[in-house]
């Protein structure tokens, strides 16, 4: 082998990434280890994800990779080529809210909205693996996103009611 | 906003290569929970990131009761392949479900305290991490290398790259996983317990004690398996085991417990875990 072992991408400089967001083809300059979630909000214009702790701590930018939930700020772009994005803003259908963004408005479960888009994404991401959640079983799934206003209650009856609604939805009724 | 430099090798040996590259500051990225919060503040001191994205270190198999696990196995991933209950609760103990998604089993044995749950289990159950270097590859226990990298010389550690942990996963042996925290869910340690006994007709035929959160890395506490191995798991032995275990810990303070705090918690967690295996 030679000395020169791969191609070393020298800091700062730009490399071509294209990569699906919320079904729609995006191609973008940017360093390689920029966090997906810089990209996200400054290149592609997504504002709905936010950055709260930058540090994996508080998941307010919580997106799906390849249906996976991950904080968009823990994944450098060398890693989101290619992939398939889910955000916030692939949700509603025009004015027509998805039934989890309902649900949060019905259980009054956003307040400042920080960290809305995370706890929804994360919920989206619980109830594609898991449609019937326990109580118990939602604490653990928001467990990775933290909010500051509501006290966490309304927004584990959201869930639940989310979850409920996708069964029955003419039985749609808010939790007590 | 600057970035280090990046390499994706791929090959274990490109790895192994960049790693030694001269007048370079080389820093490995696994899952990234570590590291991209420093690359994203620019704090980070390294000049090259090395990418194991490319090395296929991401297959975990289970078969006639040892694990095999790439260290870019997730710990998602982990706790998909192995339905052992300490495995599962090792790993629901750590961070959110996002984070459990990009975070690797070989991260984690460089995850330092308040984290590292999963390496103190790993430590208990006497794994051995594979490693590679310009030498060739080697497979060594986990403790030993702590212990590596505790007494050499930073440069001596240069150059190793960790490509996977091998452990038993033997069904006659009692593993117990206890992290306590300031919270259920997604909180760093306090004191981490994993123990794992063999017993033989009522006595510990062999004991192995990891202690996560409790000095700057998950360690053994051989004071403590010193009394246990031989004993019959009395309240006393279990007392002394539990004070014993006090003398194998250096802890620290950070933002979740005092030192003070943590050398109160760690002969109760102790005596806890201990307890846990046998009948009240």
């Amino acid at each position: 082998m030679n000395n020169a072992v791969v191609a070393i991408v020298s800091q700062g400089s730009l490399q071509h990434f294209s990569f699906l967001v919320n079904g729609a083809r995006y191609e973008v300059l940017a360093p390689p280890l920029m966090s997906l979630g810089e990209v996200l909000r400054e290149k592609c214009g997504l504002r709905g994800l936010k950055h709260g702790c930058q540090q994996g701590g508080c998941g307010a930018c919580s997106v799906q990779v390849d249906g996976q939930l991950v904080p968009a700020c823990m994944l450098p772009m060398t890693r989101a080529n290619q992939k398939s994005i889910e955000t916030i803003e692939g949700l509603a259908q025009g004015e027509q809210l998805h039934p989890i963004q309902e649900a949060f408005v019905e259980c009054y479960a956003t307040q400042c909205g920080f960290c809305t888009a995370g706890m929804i994404m994360a919920t989206k991401a619980l109830l594609e693996s898991n449609p019937s959640p326990s109580r118990e079983e939602v604490l653990v799934a928001l467990s990775g996103n933290v909010c500051r206003c509501t006290g966490y209650l309304p927004i584990v009856d959201a869930v639940l009611v989310a979850a409920r609604n996708a069964h029955s939805p003419d039985l749609a009724e808010p939790a007590v | 906003m600057s970035f280090p430099d990046l390499v994706i090798p791929e090959t274990v040996d490109q790895a192994v290569e960049a790693l030694s590259l001269p007048h370079r500051q080389a820093l490995i990225f696994g899952g990234g929970t570590l590291v991209q919060p420093f690359i994203t503040l620019g704090t980070d001191v390294h000049d090259l990131v090395i990418d194991l994205d490319h090395l296929a270190l991401d297959q975990v198999v289970f078969e006639n009761g040892q694990v095999s696990c790439g260290a870019m196995v997730r710990l998602a991933q982990l706790a998909q392949a192995l339905p052992q209950d300490y495995i599962q609760a090792a790993v629901a103990s750590i961070a959110g479900p996002a984070i459990r998604n990009l975070a690797t089993v070989g991260g984690n044995l460089f995850a330092k305290p308040p984290y590292g749950d999963l390496a103190t289990l790993l430590l208990a159950l006497d794994a051995e991490v594979e490693l590679a270097s310009s030498e060739g590859t080697r497979r060594i226990s986990l403790n030993d290398f702590y212990l590596m990298r505790d007494n050499a010389e930073a440069s001596s550690t240069n150059g190793v790259l960790v490509t996977g942990v091998r452990f038993s996963a033997d069904s006659r042996r009692k593993v117990v996983f206890r992290k306590m925290a300031r919270k259920q869910l997604n909180a760093g340690a306090m004191v981490t317990v994993a123990l794992s006994l063999r017993l033989n007709g009522g006595i510990v035929a062999d004991a192995r004690l990891a202690l996560g959160g409790v000095d700057h890395r998950p360690i053994r506490a051989p004071s403590a398996e010193r009394v246990l191995t031989g004993s019959n798991l009395s309240d006393e032995v279990i007392e002394s085991a539990a004070q014993a275990a006090l003398q194998d810990c250096r802890p620290r303070t950070d933002a979740y417990a005092s030192a003070w705090y943590r050398g109160r918690m760690i002969p109760v967690q102790v005596r806890r875990a201990l307890n846990s295996l046998t009948p009240q």
